[in-house]
Formats: C-alpha cells, structure tokens, sequence
C-alpha cells in the first residue's frame, strides 16, 4: 500500500493554504457582532376564543363527519335489507349477556326444530306427535 | 484559552436567557471555527469562499440551534452543516459558470493558484489537482480522511453513509489520486 501510495506520501499531508494574520480570532469576534436576533416566541397572551379555535374547529369537523355518516349510511330504505336486519340482530346479541345468549340460541333451536317437523317430518323431541302428521 | 465544557455549553444553550445562549454560542465558535474552517476551505479552496461558508454556517447552526437535540455530538451536527453548505456552494457555482463538470474543476484550480492565501508548491497543487478530479463525496471523504485522518466512525455519523462504504471510497479516492499523480509527473 505505502508504495502504491508513494506518489500520495510525496505530495505529503502538509496544510498548503494559510488565512490572513489573525483570522481565528476576529472571525469570532465578527461573527458575533452580525448575529441575527432570532426571533424568539414571546409568550403572546392569547384570547380565549384563539386559544379554542383549533379546538372548536376540529370539533366541527368531527360533528360534519358524523353527520356525513348518517346521511351516506342510514337511509330509511335500506332498514329493511337482510343485511341490517343481521346487523341489527347482531348488535342486540351483543347486548345481550350469556344468560340471554343462551336463552335466546336455544328458543332458536325449538323454532328451527318445529319447523324441520312441520316441513320434514322429523317429531320434536318430547312431543309425539305433531299437528300436520295427523291430517296426513 | 477559556476552558470548553461542552455539556455547560450545551446547557447555556437550551436556557431561555438570550443572552447566555449568545455566551455559549459564542464559545461554540472560537471553539470550532478553525475545524470547520479547515474543512471548507479543503472543498472550495479559496480562503474569500471559505470565510462565506463558515459564516453561513455558523449562522444557519444559532438560528437552528433548538433543532439541535444532542443525540449526536455538537461537532458532528456542526460538520454537516458545513458541509451541506459547501455542497450548496459548489453546485451554485456549476449553475451560474454553465460549463461542464471539468471546467468547472478548471476554474476552481485557477482560483486557487490566484488566491494569496495559497502556499503549496507544485507536488501540493498538483495533489489539489487530483483531489479536485474526484466526485463531491469521495473528495469530503478523502479530506477527511487524508488530511485531517478522521475516525471512520465519526465520518459514517457526519455523512450517513456505512463504514464500509466508507472505506471503500478513500480506497478509490486514493487510487484515483495516485494515477492522476503518475499520469501527470
């Protein structure tokens, strides 16, 4: 490497440029005299209302975005869809505690049974007979 | 000279007394003007070019000094500044010359042969000849590295870029210096 480096190393590591007599020393003193004063935040007393305008403003566009909600989402129409009547079953499960969870699934599994027998003929358990059967 | 403490400096600076935070800054400059100088003057070469840039500098570091959170080191954070400015300087200045990249290396050498703050002799010219052939980055690089022998580390801090990468371009730097050198003896 040195010698690969011999012409570098000739050339040397010596500073080739110099800076006029005393330099260092005015440039601080220069530097210093022509500092810009930064302009630096006063403590502005603020009215009430410029201190809530952010706030008021975001609130406003939270307000305009919920209502922008109910206007896109909830026309009277749609209440009717399978969807919402899903949604809408949903949410009240949801309310609903595991008790009532219960409760609510099992009267389900009686309607459902008594329907397979009314349509199929499967007998509920616990009745012998069921009305349909008998007309047949 | 006054002692520099630079954990006092740095928390004169973050007071809310102006006039302290100009006491420390103005510490902050005796300290590391001639550093940063040394620095500037590598890359532009003339000592009026270096006097602009350490100013601006120094000015750009007090009007952005609540930007400076002390998670690097004072020098580190001073050292790019300058040498973003340089890199401003030097690309102004291809902008308003309008000529090629070699030109404008041209310009700068006989700049430097002019200036009166130049004290080389040829092989010392020549060798700013060479360093001037190289791209921007591998000339901070090879300032650096060459002249002012900086740790890897602490230049991977000031330029962002990885050790390795690092060391690979002083390693071309070097290269390219020295055949320009030899082509030129």
């Amino acid at each position: 490497m040195d010698t690969k480096n011999s012409k570098l190393n000739e050339a040397g590591k010596t500073n080739p440029f110099k800076v006029p007599e005393g330099y260092f020393e005015r440039f601080s003193e220069n530097l210093m005299s022509q500092l810009p004063e930064r302009t630096v935040e006063e403590p502005k007393m603020l009215s009430l209302w410029e201190r809530m305008r952010p706030w008021t403003y975001m609130a406003a566009m939270f307000v305009g975005i919920m209502l922008m909600f109910k206007i896109f989402s909830g026309s009277p129409e749609e209440e009717n869809t399978a969807q919402n009547k899903e949604k809408n079953r949903v949410e009240i499960i949801a309310e609903l505690d595991l008790e009532d969870f219960y409760t609510y699934y099992e009267d389900q599994a009686a309607v459902n049974a008594y329907r397979e027998t009314l349509y199929i003929g499967t007998p509920i358990a616990g009745e012998d007979q069921v009305p349909s059967h008998e007309t047949e | 000279m006054e002692l520099y403490n630079e954990d006092d400096i740095l928390k004169m600076l973050r007071s809310s007394d102006e006039l302290l935070q100009k006491k420390a800054f103005g510490k902050v400059v005796s300290y590391y003007s001639e550093k940063l100088y040394w620095q500037i003057r590598k890359m532009v070469l003339t000592h009026d070019d270096a006097n602009d840039i350490l100013q601006n500098t120094f000015i750009k570091a007090w009007m952005n000094i609540e930007l400076f959170r002390g998670e690097a080191r004072l020098s580190t954070w001073l050292y790019k500044i300058a040498i973003n400015e340089c890199i401003t300087f030097l690309n102004r200045q291809k902008m308003n010359v309008q000529v090629s990249i070699d030109d404008t290396d041209a310009l700068l050498i006989n700049k430097l042969e002019s200036d009166e703050y130049f004290d080389g002799d040829e092989a010392q010219l020549k060798l700013q000849q060479a360093i001037l052939t190289l791209p921007e980055k591998q000339r901070i690089v090879f300032n650096l590295r060459y002249y002012d022998e900086m740790p890897y580390d602490e230049m991977s801090e000031i330029l962002g870029t990885s050790i390795g990468a690092l060391k690979a371009s002083y390693h071309h730097a070097a290269k390219k210096i020295e055949e320009f050198l030899t082509s030129h003896d």
